[in-house]
């Protein structure tokens, strides 16, 4: 299904196929156990381990992706109604833009679709990445390592037989894991580009009112369709605020958390290997929040965009309840509905360089302390 | 009350005028002109500043610099306020005047909460006069005083930062006539502020006026078109129609008072700030006992015009909250959309402002505060170093 | 005030409150209205507590003075006497503050109904109940516990204070008596009876003066939360309210289903006001009237002004066929939303004069408590008693600050959102007048309710983060003094 929405195709496909969505099948158990077992053995061997303070970071940064991939995949089967509600009303919306046969229109979905394509392609290769780098780190150290530090009690897992057994485990089950994780940043991601494509369709719509030769009915329909339009964009948008609000709270703290420390790693390691690791966690971390802080922010500039595009039409040749229709309609869209943090605070690319600064800070004061 | 309340209100002016006439600042007067005691007021202060630069320039001691400086910004502070009187004399005559006309004109109204809320008015300037004069008195005397019983008991002689030329004042007689002329120059220092600072409190305790009698306006309005069907649309009309009138007085009077008030609002915030940070530094690296007298009363001279600009503030959110209370829902379109036309005015209510950018209420003189508190941390840290 | 309070029946804020100003009172808290039992006592219980506080902290405040030599000390002690300053500062100030206290209380003591939105009042009166009394008990649990951790931590560590020896100028540790805070005793509290009885009488202090200050803090929240959900409830009803108007002058499929709320042959008021019921404020109007203070604007049962052409002879016939008594109602359905607002907007200004000054007193005295816990966090040097302490210290100033921000946030929140409500529903289909309604609650929600610190500041998430960002700041430059 949906193959031809290629925006949201791939995502789709890949949690059906793990039975997050759609699908009600053994898969989402097996992948949910091996995760939660996962988890224990990491929060056991940081409970439990004497690494230094580089080992103890790197872990821990491991162990807040895990579990925020449970978090993720427990959301999606908690969830699972409101968010297929959503992708058919994604789809239904995407088909009446389609049926409108507008040029600029159809550019701009195929733009989202190109878009959408090349967002979820990129963040899977860059899972894959991830994936390689977890695999080869034992390879580049000296002694025995696992590439995430798990502990079994009552087992020694650098003893011959555990050890292969362990890191075979670890390499099936980290693919598993992007799985879990990748294709729902790219989702919500997605619902916020196709958000941003309503945004622009709207405003198209009420650009072109000038062109048309409209009586003063047919006007008058236009405009209240516009209106329940933007309505339907306000309702679209705070349906995704609710479904994702706080899991981007918790993302927003956890990565604030783990950048400072990661930075805070790169006064200690030594050898340039283990300078561009750390690198490459922290880039992911940033990539991560910058793609879908861009896209937040990108959406509510174009729900304001919409009062400038209201103000744009000919509304002083129109009559005054159409007038005060318009103005009602300008007013709204002066509080743009926006996707939120935890329901406080709108995402914005202000937002992140609050956090960049934060951190940073955090990261000063750490180092005047232990440097 | 028997008597009326412009008659109330013109009681308190006069009193203000006896101050101000001592000094030659009269700017009640629409005849108002410069006249000799202006002349004096203005050579005294002259003269104040000459004596110190001398002083400053024969001791060459920087430290005596550092607090010779700390004063001028009540030098500075008194030129502005005299430069303001002198050359907008007409400006506040005709705010004065337009005050006037309110009270004239509204206690004469047949309801009694008219005149009773502008008694009321006339009771609350009152008793804020007071609180300046005390404040005012208690300030000038403490800091006539310090010194006087410090040089009585310790035998050290505390002066402020200026010599006579001709008199000497190591000799004990010499330091007596310094202190006394010193003691003067405050007195006069401290009652030239208090005049200036009475006509502001006089103009800024006025919004209270206007808050209270469009309150009653409004409630008159709405039990006005309560009752159904018997009001024709041109009688709702007018009274709609006054009650927007009356906003716009209050609007004109805000804007005149920001257009007369602003240098001097401007100068006092700012140079109480920064004579606040002169002050910590030189009692932190001198001794200076007058400094903890001046630090003490500086900061009142920040906030009393921080806390009127507030009370004007709060006299527009009121203003606001009160447009809100007509019962627009009693009334057709036409009215509905004036009521709307001024509930989106009131809620851009221009305020007094500090150097045209920050609005003046106790937010900006809290962060003021804080810019002090931060600068003084620096301060500690780099004097801890040295 | 009579001096015998019957507990009469009591509605409105005050009986959701209920438990909260029990608590107060037992606790020794001046809130003696609402409450049964002989004023003279109530005021006696009182006044007993604030012997025992003030006495308690005047010991505290000459150990600061006897102790001021060592820097150690001296910071130390001024912590524990700022946090008790807190406690003192909010009893103090709701002794002076009654009055005001009782009408903020008494503001929503009869709200106006309307039969039509009856059930959807009562609904989100429910979750403002329900969420009033979560918080309440959940306070109350944070403020014990952190009691008897304090009480615990006495037990751990040693029991000496720093003094500087004269002899040497060196620091030296000196034994004082096992306690828990550190007071000056004019008897010897080392053992014995003496060492009971003070460190019964310090555990009291403790618990009593945690209690006092979180009571008033959990009673200014509760006020919030009601009325957020007051503002929830009319975001609620505004859709069928433009439905309601809509249907006057529009023709709308079903209007009659609007109206199934509404039993046929009732007899209710289409706004209920209290004017008729002036029994309910009687033992308060010698300090509030609540006519006095809704500005009377509630007459005899007003009949509203009919715009259907009064002046053709005859109402314009209806394009739904409304009745005359169901167009009443929808004209007094949004009198009564209009009137709800102005009444919410009443309380919150209510809340803000009360308990503004008590806020900005709290931020003046945490301020300077978070500066010096900056300071001693620089000095944490392992997992020790002294690190549990100061971080202790830092959790619950932090999270007492917190507290009131994230509620004073929601205010802002919702105050503004209702504007949202407003334009989700069907208004472009309504008439000029329902139009004009939506476009004047629109203008005034787009200024912000807000409860500010006597016009210091804004109780708000940024007061909190600005806060926050503070403490870091001063520990770094202390940091970096070390």
């Amino acid at each position: 299904m949906f193959e031809d929405i290629k925006l949201i195709y791939m995502n789709v496909r890949i949690l059906r196929f793990w039975a997050l969505l759609y699908d009600k099948n053994v898969k989402r158990y097996i992948c949910l156990t091996l995760t939660i077992f996962h988890v224990a053995t990491q929060l056991l061997y940081m409970l439990s381990t004497n690494e230094g303070i580089t080992g103890i970071i790197r872990n821990s940064y491991m162990l807040v992706l895990w579990i925020n991939t449970l978090l993720r995949a427990y959301l999606l089967l908690f969830d699972q109604n409101s968010y297929l509600q959503l992708i058919s009303n994604l789809q239904a919306d995407y088909y009446q833009l389609q049926r409108l046969n507008d040029g600029y229109v159809t550019h701009l979905l195929d733009q989202v679709n190109r878009q959408g394509q090349l967002m979820a392609r990129g963040n899977l290769f860059f899972g894959l990445l991830t994936c390689i780098g977890f695999g080869l780190y034992p390879l580049s150290s000296s002694e025995r390592v696992l590439p995430f530090g798990s502990k079994i009690p009552g087992v020694n897992e650098y003893a011959t037989p555990y050890y292969q057994i362990w890191f075979v485990f670890h390499m099936l089950i980290t693919p598993m894991g992007c799985c879990m994780y990748i294709p729902y940043t790219s989702l919500c991601v997605a619902f916020i580009m196709f958000g941003i494509v309503m945004c622009k369709a709207l405003q198209h719509r009420l650009r072109c009112l000038s062109q048309k030769q409209l009586t003063r009915e047919q006007l008058s329909v236009e405009i209240v369709d516009c209106i329940i339009y933007h309505q339907r964009i306000i309702d679209y948008i705070q349906t995704i605020n609710k479904l994702t609000t706080y899991i981007f709270l918790i993302e927003f703290l956890a990565f604030g958390a783990l950048l400072c420390a990661l930075l805070f790693m790169l006064i200690f390691v030594d050898s340039t290997a283990h300078v561009a690791i750390v690198g490459a966690y922290i880039n992911m971390i940033l990539a991560q929040i910058l793609a879908l802080y861009w896209y937040a922010n990108e959406l509510r500039e174009q729900n304001l965009a919409i009062a400038t595009a209201a103000y744009e039409t000919e509304w002083f040749t129109f009559d005054l309840a159409i007038r005060k229709n318009i103005q009602l309609m300008i007013l709204r869209a002066q509080r743009p509905a926006s996707i939120r943090l935890g329901n406080i605070r709108p995402i914005t690319l202000e937002l992140f360089q609050h956090l960049l600064n934060t951190t940073y800070t955090f990261f000063t004061v750490l180092k005047r302390i232990y440097g | 009350m028997s008597i009326r309340p412009s008659e109330n209100f013109s009681r308190i002016i006069r009193v203000v005028r006896n101050v101000a006439v001592c000094l030659g600042m009269d700017t009640y007067d629409p005849n108002y002109r410069v006249n000799k005691k202006t002349a004096m007021t203005l050579s005294a202060i002259i003269i104040y500043s000459g004596f110190t630069i001398t002083t400053v320039i024969r001791l060459k001691n920087w430290k005596f610099a550092l607090q010779a400086l700390v004063l001028a910004g009540f030098v500075i502070q008194s030129l502005n306020k005299f430069y303001v009187g002198v050359r907008h004399s007409q400006k506040i005559y005709q705010i004065y005047h337009s005050v006037i006309k309110i009270y004239k004109e509204f206690e004469n109204y047949p309801d009694p909460r008219y005149a009773s809320d502008l008694h009321q008015s006339c009771r609350r300037l009152r008793t804020a006069l007071i609180v300046a004069s005390i404040m005012y008195a208690v300030g000038v005397v403490g800091m006539i005083m310090l010194p006087i019983f410090v040089s009585l008991f310790t035998d050290k002689f505390t002066f402020m930062h200026f010599h006579i030329p001709g008199i000497d004042v190591t000799t004990e007689m010499g330091a007596w006539i310094t202190q006394a002329v010193h003691a003067v120059s405050m007195a006069i220092a401290g009652l030239g502020l208090l005049a200036g600072d009475s006509t502001i409190i006089v103009f800024l305790m006025q919004p209270f006026v206007f808050v209270d009698i469009l309150r009653l306006k409004i409630y008159v309005f709405n039990q006005f078109v309560d009752i159904p069907g018997t009001r024709s649309e041109s009688e709702i009309q007018r009274m709609l129609v006054d009650i927007m009138k009356f906003h716009q007085e209050y609007l004109r009077f805000i804007f005149r008072c920001n257009d007369l008030l602003s240098s001097i609002v401007s100068t006092q915030v700012s140079s109480a700030g920064v004579c606040i940070i002169m002050t910590i530094f030189v009692l932190m690296t001198s001794d200076w006992l007058g400094g903890y007298c001046f630090a003490i009363v500086l900061i009142p001279n920040l906030y009393i015009y921080c806390i009127l600009g507030t009370f004007v503030e709060n006299c527009s959110a009121t203003i606001m909250y009160e447009v809100y209370n007509i019962s627009f829902y009693n009334l057709k379109a036409r009215h509905q959309r004036q009521v709307l036309f001024m509930l989106s005015k009131t809620q851009r209510t221009e305020m007094m402002q500090v150097l045209g950018v920050m609005p003046l209420d106790v937010s900006t003189a809290l962060q003021v505060t804080k810019s002090i508190y931060s600068v003084t941390m620096v301060m500690i840290n780099f004097l801890i170093i040295k | 005030m009579t001096s015998s309070m019957q507990p009469g029946k009591y509605t409105g804020l005050v009986a959701d409150l209920m438990p909260n100003i029990r608590a107060m009172r037992y606790s020794g808290l001046f809130m003696h209205s609402f409450t049964g039992g002989s004023l003279f006592m109530k005021r006696v219980y009182s006044s007993v507590h604030m012997f025992v506080i003030v006495l308690h902290i005047s010991m505290i405040l000459v150990n600061l003075a006897m102790n001021a030599e060592e820097v150690n000390e001296l910071s130390g002690n001024t912590i524990t006497t700022l946090f008790f300053t807190h406690c003192i500062v909010k009893f103090v100030y709701l002794a002076i503050n009654q009055k005001n206290f009782y009408r903020t209380l008494n503001i929503w003591n009869q709200a106006n109904s309307h039969p039509l939105f009856a059930e959807s009042d009562a609904r989100y009166h429910g979750i403002a109940l329900a969420k009033m009394r979560k918080l309440f008990f959940l306070v109350m649990l944070t403020t014990f516990a952190s009691a008897t951790a304090w009480t615990t931590i006495t037990f751990f560590g040693e029991s000496v204070k720093f003094a500087i020896d004269h002899n040497t100028n060196e620091t030296i540790k000196v034994d004082i008596p096992r306690l828990p805070i550190k007071m000056f005793y004019p008897w010897n509290a080392g053992h014995g009876m003496f060492y009971m009885i003070s460190f019964v009488l310090q555990v009291y202090y403790v618990l009593f003066s945690m209690v006092h200050s979180n009571l008033c803090d959990v009673m200014f929240c509760s006020w919030l939360i009601f009325a957020c959900e007051q503002l929830q409830h009319l975001k609620g009803i505004m859709k069928p309210l433009m439905e309601l108007s809509a249907s006057l002058d529009t023709y709308r499929p079903n209007s009659a289903a609007l109206f199934r709320s509404l039993s046929a042959n009732s007899k209710s008021e289409l706004i209920h006001n209290e004017e008729k019921d002036p029994t309910a404020d009687m033992d308060m109007t010698g300090i509030y009237s609540t006519k006095a203070d809704w500005g009377a604007q509630f007459r005899a049962p007003s009949t509203l002004q009919s715009f259907n052409g009064g002046t053709n002879g005859g109402p314009a016939a209806n394009p739904n066929g409304l009745t005359k008594k169901q167009e009443m109602m929808v004209r007094s359905a949004i009198k009564y939303w209009v009137e709800r607002h102005k009444h919410v907007v009443r309380l919150v200004a209510a809340i803000g004069d009360t308990y503004g000054a008590a806020l900005l007193l709290h931020m003046l005295i945490s301020t300077i408590m978070l500066t010096l816990l900056a300071y001693q966090a620089t000095k944490i040097n392992g997992v020790n008693v002294y690190a549990f302490t100061v971080i202790g210290y830092l959790g619950y100033a932090l999270a007492q600050v917190f507290h009131f921000c994230i509620f004073g946030n929601r205010l802002i929140e919702e105050s503004s959102s209702v504007m949202e409500a407003a334009y989700s529903c069907h208004w472009y289909d309504g008439s000029e007048e329902a139009k004009t309604f939506v476009q004047i609650v629109c203008q005034q929600c787009q200024k912000a309710m807000s409860i500010s610190g006597a016009k210091f500041f804004t109780v708000s998430l940024d007061l909190f983060a600005s806060v926050l960002g503070a403490v870091v700041t001063y520990f770094m430059v202390l940091v970096q003094l070390k």
